[in-house]
């Protein structure tokens, strides 16, 4: 390809960071769907309705089964993506092995991430292998899919995904474990961190450990995870409802109104036409007002089976108005903030381009 | 002068958009024309076909993820950006972009 290179030339570690961008880019599909059908499904039955849901004696037993195989999906798929992103249509195949093995190994999506990584590697290497013209078609079906998936899995197996499964036990142990002060200050990292971005890097990072986890099967970081996202769009729509003329354009205020809204389906990229004209403060008093909210989702115990939803999913998790409460107390906090830190607009104040950008 | 572009993003609900927004405004202003693809959670829109490409003076992809049909590109001179980058700046991309191309 004519790639003009830039003055920064790529990184493996960008490369990386871009492979497992994609796989989560197709794994989010594949969560949501997954986590709010087995949510439906735990309103209409029971929070426990996963313990016998393999009798399918009733419809939500049958519900709680088309949700959870869905969601079985999410490791295997995170995995493949990965691969696919490295080496493109032959990595599909064996990043789904590395993904399914990480389930049957235990190492949970950090094995799963790690051996698509290693797999697609190994895909990319023997792409560049040069064979008889005979043997090119059946490379990528035959050959590539065989080795690679055998290699990688046997190194898996054996070799690196030993230490991860111990770690994996550890953290998994380490966060049953948790005292009260701990978990708050855990949640409050999350929360922070899932606020910090609105959907940028380090909000997927955050929503990547949380996400795994809840496929792993600890749902209290997720409620953390969400409720703390919620609390950033409401923040801001607060804070243009309390800075008045005074301080918001007539544009961003119109703005804030389809941000109430957003809050309540948790997405948070309306806030980023706000943050990219205000980034420091806006993102402290976001920050602020995530990292309370996630704290006290943690310590309190709330769990949420869905990884998102928003409003949708809140009779889903294990103490709805104990949700909705942490939702609407993160909001106030960071709308007060930002509507006491934000400077009020000059005299001669004037709409600029960035008060027209589109909201996706 | 033509330029062809793409944008993706992990999620393909918010940034993707924004940056293909930014993109057409900016292009807009310096007097170029653009065709901008998105590549969203919805998949494909606007697609650049192989008209597009046999015109088209270089090409903007502002992507963090592995966007589909990269291969297309193979005749036109390309320059690969973070989707945050037309956001902030879409100018400033396209600047460097048309610096490059000479």
């Amino acid at each position: 390809m004519a790639e003009i290179q830039r003055k920064k030339k790529k990184s493996t570690g960008s490369i990386v960071k871009d492979a497992v961008m994609t796989g989560i880019s197709y794994m989010i599909p594949v969560i949501v769907g997954g986590g709010v059908i087995t949510a439906i499904a735990k309103m209409m039955g029971g929070y426990n309705i996963g313990a016998d849901a393999a009798n399918m004696e009733n419809l939500a037993q049958v519900i709680y089964t088309i949700g959870n195989n869905l969601f079985g999906f999410a490791v295997p798929c995170l995995a493949a993506f990965i691969a696919y992103a490295i080496a493109d249509k032959p990595g599909i195949a064996p990043g789904y092995a590395m993904g399914v093995l990480a389930g049957t190994m235990k190492t949970g999506f950090v094995g799963a991430l790690v051996g698509a990584l290693l797999v697609g590697w190994l895909v990319l290497q023997m792409k560049k292998i040069n064979v008889p013209k005979a043997l090119q078609g059946i490379m990528p079906i035959m050959f590539i899919p065989v080795i690679t998936t055998l290699v990688a899995g046997l190194i898996m197996w054996y070799i690196i995904g030993v230490p991860i499964a111990w770690l994996m036990g550890i953290v998994t142990g380490w966060l049953t474990a948790l005292s009260s002060g701990s978990r708050f200050l855990l949640g409050a990292v999350i929360g922070a961190m899932i606020a910090f971005d609105n959907g940028g890097p380090v909000n997927k990072t955050a929503a990547l450990f949380v996400n795994g986890l809840n496929a792993d099967g600890f749902f209290i970081p997720t409620s953390a995870k969400m409720c703390a996202g919620m609390t950033s769009p409401l923040g801001i729509a607060i804070a243009t409802f309390l800075g008045g003329k005074k301080k918001f354009t007539d544009n961003e205020r119109e703005q804030a109104k389809s941000l109430f809204i957003l809050s309540c389906c948790y997405v948070q990229e309306g806030v980023i036409p706000f943050q990219l004209k205000d980034p420091v403060r806006l993102t402290t008093c976001i920050c602020i007002g995530g990292a309370i909210t996630g704290g006290l989702c943690m310590a309190l115990g709330l769990e949420s089976p869905a990884v998102h939803g928003g409003v949708f999913s809140v009779a889903m998790t294990s103490n709805p108005l104990l949700f909705i409460g942490l939702w609407v107390l993160g909001g106030c906090i960071t709308g007060v903030l930002y509507a006491i830190v934000k400077k009020p607009l000059p005299e001669d104040y004037e709409e600029d381009d960035m008060d027209n950008l589109l909201i996706g | 002068m033509y330029l062809v572009a793409v944008c993706s993003c992990p999620v393909g609900i918010a940034h993707t958009y924004m940056a293909a927004a930014n993109l057409k405004k900016a292009a807009k202003k310096k007097g170029i024309e653009i065709k901008v693809e998105t590549q969203g959670a919805t998949g494909v829109e606007d697609e650049i076909t192989k008209e597009d490409i046999a015109r088209a003076d270089g090409a903007i992809i502002a992507s963090d993820v592995k966007i589909k049909g990269m291969d297309r590109f193979e005749s036109v001179p390309t320059m690969s950006f973070k989707v945050s980058e037309p956001i902030k700046n879409a100018e400033a991309v396209i600047e460097e972009l048309m610096e490059a191309l000479g």
